[in-house]
């Protein structure tokens, strides 16, 4: 959450793109986290608020490579859920200028439950993959800015992680991201 | 059996360079009369200089189907029997981890993979091109190949290690193949490549580059490749301690191709390493497996004879003993150093930070009857020393550290340490005898389990051809 800290931090301060290499995206849109575990009676969907931030430079008249942060936030029966990833990207697009692009990842996930049970506050979190899988769109709507709307799948193994009702083992939560955003470069 | 260029192909890519000469005439003032033609790519002769995406993509989906309808009619495998349901099951329930053997996920998946990038690299992409093919075959596969979910940790062996091997397979067919040949020779050059590189020996077939005579691809280098083949005896430990282990024969290959030091980077795996160990008697056949290749590099020093070289390269290792398993993708970041002792005699060494995507370590775990080891990501290092003369291995030493953290499996971490010695004695030019020793320990901590660490010794001896 610091690394994240500091990386968003760093977002907020950054100068617009000095050259046409850079580029920066911040988005935001419904995220589903589908959860299924090893001892889990049935595959859950939870829908939460979602949102990411990427910022990077462009290595060709097709390819993008960049960092990324993804939040996934949701309140699940008196459980506070959280679910954040740090991968690096690589967005591809086929046919520039056109504005699609297909997107892929790589990082590390963290899941986190805070949670109350008899009278003492249980902070779980457990770190895992992060892998990312997706599409978007860049409209261009100014100069050097996009509306991006974006598709993302995220999914983040995690060996287990308590929950109110027990430990979940050898869980995937897989993140379903549906949002817009505003794309600088 | 060979033949010269093709008469059609030859007209068309004339007629295409006459387009192109004319367009840039007539378009003096634009852009366009600045696009150079396409150039000719010999690694695929027959792409003309274009790419063929949809072929590419075409094979990577007939090659699912193949490996489905194999599997269902031919090996009458009930988890290749899919329907529109079990996609639909697999799109709805998404992904897990699976519980195949560990030669299955760790081995089998990537080879797989390296049918489906080097689907994509025949058909005229390059290293960065081709990788997008190997996720979509994998993706493929694991949503609509079989009815079991898809596995996520499959999607990422075959993916990263389908890369990883697949370049391999590429740059050593691109070895033995030779544009140039013809007779009996090009036939059995063109029937090793087939062998090492399926795919690419398919596309070459099908579009004729199998028997087309025409100049190699500049990058073509057999000549920079040393390799060794050793023979002998290791003391196995089949679980019950080295001293109630058994003497087995083995065979083992090492590749190099390049010279990290005196070779600028040009692409992706213009230098390599392909090390392989066949083993009787102990978990499987194939007991070890490595590869890197240099991702990218750069001198730290500007001296007449380079010193140190900062170097990073995409790794696939896979080791399956009955001792211990241990297999994964990585990405490595490290500078090579070497130094003359004298005329004869050359020290180098290594030191490289190690980013491993997935790695799978054997463990207490249990699910089924197949699946006794743990899955994570992790971190390590890895420090070597090499002291050649005259090019020939004298003695080496390794070591190696990794962690893993569990993300399926025992929830946990692990820590692993390799710590290996190897002794060579030239008793020819091309021959020599040798005998290594390798220490392996695992400390893993469990959240649940007790803490296990588990030592394992193993001895080899044999003697060494060099393969020139």
């Amino acid at each position: 959450m610091r690394a994240g800290g500091r990386l968003l931090l760093l977002l907020a301060l950054a100068p617009a793109p000095l050259s046409a290499q850079a580029w920066y995206t911040i988005g935001a849109g419904a995220g589903g986290n589908r959860v299924d575990c090893e001892n889990c009676e049935s595959i859950e969907r939870f829908w939460g608020g979602s949102g990411y931030l990427r910022a990077g430079g462009t290595v060709g008249e097709h390819v993008r490579v960049g960092g990324e942060l993804v939040f996934w936030q949701k309140s699940i029966e008196g459980s506070d859920a959280y679910l954040r990833a740090i991968e690096g990207v690589v967005l591809w697009h086929p046919s520039p200028p056109g504005g699609f692009f297909g997107q892929a990842g790589l990082g590390l996930g963290r899941i986190r439950n805070v949670f109350t049970t008899e009278g003492t506050t249980v902070r779980a979190s457990e770190t895992g993959l992060s892998v990312m899988v997706g599409v978007g769109y860049d409209l261009r709507v100014g100069n050097r800015v996009f509306l991006t709307p974006s598709l993302m799948s995220i999914a983040v193994p995690a060996a287990t992680i308590d929950t109110p009702a027990g430990p979940l083992d050898n869980m995937v939560a897989t993140l379903f991201f549906a949002g817009l955003g505003v794309t600088i470069r | 059996m060979a033949s010269s260029w093709g008469l059609g192909k030859r007209s068309r890519g004339r007629c295409r360079l006459l387009g192109w000469a004319v367009a840039g005439l007539l378009l003096p003032a634009t852009g366009l009369a600045q696009v150079a033609p396409p150039a000719t790519n010999y690694e695929c002769p027959s792409c003309e200089g274009h790419m063929r995406t949809w072929t590419a993509l075409a094979e990577v989906g007939l090659v699912q189907v193949a490996v489905n309808w194999f599997g269902h009619y031919i090996v009458e495998d009930s988890s290749q029997a899919v329907t529109l349901a079990s996609w639909g099951d697999n799109l709805r329930e998404g992904w897990e981890f699976d519980a195949n053997h560990f030669s299955t996920n760790q081995f089998a998946h990537p080879y797989s993979g390296n049918i489906n990038f080097n689907a994509a690299r025949a058909n005229g992409h390059d290293y960065w091109q081709s990788i997008p093919f190997a996720a979509i075959g994998s993706l493929i596969w694991e949503y609509l190949g079989e009815i079991h979910r898809p596995s996520l940790n499959d999607f990422i062996s075959t993916t990263v290690g389908g890369v990883a091997l697949g370049e391999l397979t590429w740059q050593l067919s691109g070895l033995v193949l030779d544009n140039q040949a013809t007779g009996s020779s090009r036939f059995w050059k063109e029937m090793a490549g087939m062998g090492i590189n399926p795919a690419r020996g398919f596309n070459r077939l099908f579009f004729h580059d199998w028997s087309r005579v025409g100049p190699n691809p500049s990058t073509r280098t057999p000549e920079l490749m040393r390799g060794s083949m050793r023979v002998g005896a290791r003391l196995v430990d089949k679980g019950g301690g080295i001293e109630k282990g058994e003497l087995q024969p083995f065979i083992g290959f090492d590749f190099v191709h390049g010279d990290p030091f005196t070779q600028p980077y040009t692409k992706p795996f213009d230098v390599f390493l392909f090390s392989a160990q066949v083993n009787a008697g102990d978990a499987k056949i194939i007991g070890r497996l490595t590869t890197y290749g240099r991702l990218y590099s750069k001198r730290l020093d500007s001296r007449p004879e380079p010193r140190h070289v900062l170097i990073l390269t995409q790794d696939y290792d896979y080791v399956n003993t009955f001792a211990y398993r241990v297999g994964g993708q990585s990405v490595n970041l490290g500078v090579l150093s070497q130094f003359n002792l004298n005329p004869r005699f050359r020290l180098a060494t290594s030191a490289r930070a190690q980013g491993i995507i997935l790695a799978a370590v054997n463990s207490e775990f249990v699910e089924g009857p197949a699946r006794d080891y743990d899955f994570g990501p992790g971190l390590g290092l890895a420090l070597g020393g090499l002291l050649t003369r005259e090019r020939e291995q004298i003695a080496r030493v390794g070591y190696r550290a990794q962690w893993i953290h569990n993300v399926n499996g025992l929830a946990g971490d692990h820590v692993l340490q390799e710590f290996t010695v190897d002794v060579t004695i030239p008793i020819s030019q091309t021959l020599a005898v040798g005998s290594q020793v390798l220490y392996y320990h695992r400390h893993s901590a469990y959240r649940t389990e007790p803490t296990v660490s588990d030592d394992t010794p193993q001895f080899q001896a044999y003697l060494r051809w060099g393969l020139q």
